[in-house]
């Protein structure tokens, strides 16, 4: 099963984020280079309305493990999704690459703008992360989430193997609700420990579900 | 004949006036989407490139502080820090993305990773 990562860090968005939380409403581009990765396509740069310090940490904690790449030093966050790569930095500046022209990068960064507009609110309502959570999911990988799962391969997700679920997890490409079995009693302590394991937000990320 | 793995790129000049900093930048990408590891060191008046706040709109010319930006994320920025203590510059003059680099560790890095150096 596909899953938009996007769409999946952009959840709450259907609640609708009020007016008054919204931490960036506009963005200016302000420099393209060429993309030689595709021949045509440009790279560009960004500055958004807001400097986005606050909310850099919250991506990196809410983006599925295997996209993402946290550079403390320059705080700034990489997110491997749409395609292409984009960098968030705390300065506000925004880094895309792998982009066919203009008119898709004002639609991509409308698709950033609500990712940050998202970890804004998650901002305001759980403030700035513990640097032991950061560490966490730095350290994360899918030997830690497959030694809470069953292990018994039983396929009801959809995959041959636990290890395989796992890895797919930690890409944004499944969800962890896809391991029915983990719901029953039986495995109510790999539950729990799989919940101490991922911390509130990847939880809602890698989609453990209620 | 060993085909290089990674390639240096100095910028020695400073970012307005000519097209030094703009043709290293224009390499740096080059390399790296052709899966070259690819790592930029700012040197002498290259230092200048990274600073913060270039008005640059009244030159008709790019802003070499944002062209830095589309270098991410893979391609390294460091600058060097003796250049700097020269013309009286401080870290929190220059943007985030570039790291502040001593000469031991600078010749370190071109011994690691200088298979190929260009100089601008």
């Amino acid at each position: 099963m596909e899953i938009d990562i996007y769409k999946l860090m952009t959840e709450t968005k259907q609640k609708k984020i009020e007016t008054s939380s919204l931490l960036v409403t506009r963005f200016e581009i302000k420099e393209t280079m060429p993309c030689f990765t595709t021949h045509g396509y440009i790279r560009f740069v960004a500055q958004a309305d807001s400097q986005l310090d606050k909310v850099i940490e919250i991506i990196f904690l809410k983006s599925p493990p295997g996209i993402v790449t946290y550079a403390q030093q320059e705080n700034a966050v990489t997110l491997r999704i749409l395609n292409r790569l984009i960098t968030i930095f705390s300065s506000g500046k925004i880094g895309v690459t792998n982009t066919k022209d203009l008119n898709e990068a004002h639609e991509i960064l409308d698709k950033v703008k609500d990712i940050i507009n998202e970890a804004y609110a998650d901002y305001l309502k759980f403030g700035k992360p513990k640097p032991e959570d950061i560490e966490a999911v730095r350290k994360m990988s899918w030997i830690e989430i497959y030694k809470c799962l069953p292990q018994t391969n039983c396929q009801k997700c959809g995959y041959q193997t636990c290890s395989a679920l796992a890895m797919t997890v930690l890409q944004g490409g499944a969800k962890l609700a896809q391991c029915t079995p983990l719901k029953d009693l039986k495995y109510h302590a790999n539950l729990a420990r799989l919940r101490k394991t991922l911390g509130p937000f990847l939880e809602k990320t890698l989609g453990l579900g209620s | 004949m060993r085909m290089a793995k990674s390639v240096v790129i100095i910028i020695t000049k400073v970012p307005y006036g000519h097209e030094s900093v703009y043709g290293g930048l224009y390499t740096a990408i080059a390399c790296s989407d052709r899966n070259l590891l690819a790592i930029v060191i700012l040197l002498d008046d290259g230092v200048y490139s990274a600073m913060k706040g270039q008005a640059s709109e009244n030159l008709s010319y790019p802003c070499i502080e944002d062209l830095f930006y589309t270098l991410a994320p893979n391609v390294k920025v460091y600058v060097h820090e003796q250049s700097m203590v020269e013309r009286g510059i401080e870290r929190d003059r220059l943007i985030e993305i570039v790291e502040v680099i001593e000469d031991k560790r600078l010749l370190a890095l071109l011994r690691e990773h200088g298979d190929a150096i260009i100089k601008y």
